[in-house]
Parts: C-alpha cells; structure tokens; sequence
C-alpha cells in the first residue's frame, strides 16, 4: 500500500520538477534584455559599446544618468541631430520605434537603466507614461 | 599495421602542410591548343574590372587591387540592422592587417544616398584610412551587378528598415580575382575564422 503510494506520487514530483526546472531557466531572459536584443542591440552591440564615433554606447553612459526622463521618447520616436554622450559627440539618426507599447518601453528603459554598468533609478510605468506625454 | 599508422601519419602531415582554400564558384572546363596539342584547362569565376569612386572623391577600379588580396561587402551609412555589426567585425580585419601592404578592404554602398561626402564622414567617424579601406559609391545598377559577382544578394525594398535587403557576407578575393572565402561578417566567430583564412591565402604559394 505505502510502495503504491509512492509510486503514484513519483509522476507528480517529476512533472513538479520540471516546471520548477522550466521557471529557473526561462526566468534569467526578462522582457527588456529580449526586446534590447531585437531592437538595439544590431547597432549598440550586445554588450551595450556602440561603435567607434558613429553610434553611442548605452554603457556607463553619462547621458542616461542626466537625462533618464528622456530615454522613452529617444526610443519611441528616434533620434536626429547631435549628442554628446561620455564626451563624445556623435550625429547618427536612431531610427524611432513606433511599435513598442507603453509597457514595453518601460521593461526596455528599466532594463537598460539597471545593466550594461548604468546605476540609474528604475522608473515607474506612470512615469514612462507621463514622459511619452513630453516628448518633442 | 604498423605501416599503416605509419603512412596515415605522412598523409596528415602533409595535409597540414598544403593548407590551401577552396576556389569558389563555377568552373568551365575548356580545350586550348598548346604547341598543337589540346589541353583542357580549368577557367574558375573571377571578378570581372568595375569602376568606382570613393570616400576620397578617387576613382577606384579592379586595378587598384591588383597583386592584392582584398576583402569586399556590400551596406550602407544609414542601415540600422545589420551593418553597425558588420562594420564592427570589419574592423578586427583592419586593425588585424593595418599595416599589412598585401591586403586591401573595399566596402560597397548600396544606398543611392550615401554620396561621397557621407561616406568621408563615416570613413572619419570609424577612424579608418582611404589608403586601406575603401568606401565606394557609383551607379547603383553597376553595385547591384557587382554583388551578384560576389555571390551577394542586394534589393531595394521599401519594407526593409533603411530600404535596402542585403546579406552581411565577406568576400576573400586573392590575386587572381577568384573567390576564396566568405563569412557572415555579423557573427564573430565567423569572422574569427575568415581571418585565419586570410592567413593562409597570404601564405600560399
């Protein structure tokens, strides 16, 4: 009777298992590091270095420390003309990206602010919301 | 049984020896006549003479390169998916063979936009040498003809970001104009292995 039991519960621990297994690894990929690999990434480089005077990086990027309200609108609607990021002055058009949702700009703004060696605040959804407001 | 590790030995080392790169593309067998006698000789694809201008305002032609191995992928200034990467792994092969006289670079524009004075500032922008690496523009037509030569798809097309579809390839051409190697110059380790290859097309005799 106890060795039936224990068989029909090894099943239900094995399937536990799993989707414990499962939460561990899809855990470790949020959505802003997916959606900086499919929309940034090509140009800024996975590791967030840009490349040579043509495109700034998003790392250590003092630019981001001074202007964190400004990240939302610079995704959603791209970039034209001149700026200056760790010194360096750089005049590349950053295609916009009228497709990202509200809350997706929030995962990518948040996920940037907190890797590639950023230590900028974490925003919250209504701030995002109220900067999409303000852009130019 | 002996004799047979014996000779399996001297075959791979003389593989290892004779590391030669494939030729690319399609051959011709054709019959000449030597000294009255039919020959048939091996005709390989080879890159046909083309004209262009670079970052320098210069004319650049198929003589530019010769007694050169070169290197050569189609983009544009503009392109916001793939050739901020291929730009980047192009630069390894720069800095790799700056001051190497036998190798050249030569990048096509495929962007009707990218006049001369857009690709200066670029070339100014990626800290790189007319000399050495050669940004060209020209009729968009003879580009287009030019990358089929290379085995490299370009299109314009309005839904692609940019308005342009190509593929990030490198081409290795050698002395003769025969293609000898290429690479997804967008993943580096590719790339890390196309520049072996250029070692040892330096290297042949």
């Amino acid at each position: 009777m106890k060795n039936k039991l224990l068989w029909g519960a090894l099943p239900v621990i094995f399937f536990a298992g799993l989707l414990i297994g499962n939460i561990f690894v899809f855990k470790t990929k949020e959505q802003g590091q997916i959606l900086y690999e499919q929309h940034c990434a090509s140009c800024h480089m996975e590791k967030g270095e840009g490349l040579a005077q043509l495109i700034p990086p998003v790392t250590k990027s003092d630019w981001l420390a001074q202007n964190p309200s400004k990240l939302a609108c610079l995704i959603r609607y791209g970039q034209k003309g001149e700026i200056t990021v760790n010194g360096i002055k750089y005049n590349q058009p950053m295609p916009p990206n009228s497709r990202l949702t509200e809350i997706e700009i929030h995962n990518l703004v948040n996920y940037i602010f907190n890797n590639f060696e950023n230590q900028v605040q974490k925003r919250s959804l209504d701030k995002i919301r109220e900067d999409l407001n303000t852009c130019n | 049984m002996k004799y047979i590790l014996f000779l399996l030995l001297i075959v791979l080392f003389a593989c290892e020896q004779e590391k030669k790169l494939p030729i690319l593309g399609e051959r011709q067998a054709i019959d000449k006549e030597v000294n009255g006698k039919i020959v048939t000789d091996t005709v390989y694809h080879t890159v046909p003479a083309f004209s262009f201008i670079n970052q320098d305002g210069q004319t650049v032609t198929d003589k530019t390169f010769e007694g050169k191995i070169y290197v050569t992928d189609f983009f544009f200034t503009t392109c916001p998916s793939i050739c901020p990467k291929m730009k980047q792994q192009m630069l390894r092969v720069y800095e790799k063979y700056k001051n190497d006289d036998r190798v050249l670079i030569l990048s096509h524009s495929i962007s009707r936009e990218d006049s001369v004075a857009v690709l200066k500032e670029y070339a100014k922008k990626i800290n790189i040498e007319s000399k050495k690496w050669h940004l060209v523009t020209g009729k968009w037509t003879d580009i287009e003809t030019m990358a089929k030569q290379y085995f490299i798809g370009v299109q314009e097309d309005a839904d692609e970001p940019g308005g342009y579809l190509h593929n990030g390839n490198f081409v290795l051409v050698d002395k003769q104009k025969r293609i000898r190697a290429t690479c997804d110059g967008t993943n580096p380790k590719d790339v890390e292995k196309f520049l072996l290859d250029m070692d040892i097309l330096l290297n042949e005799k």
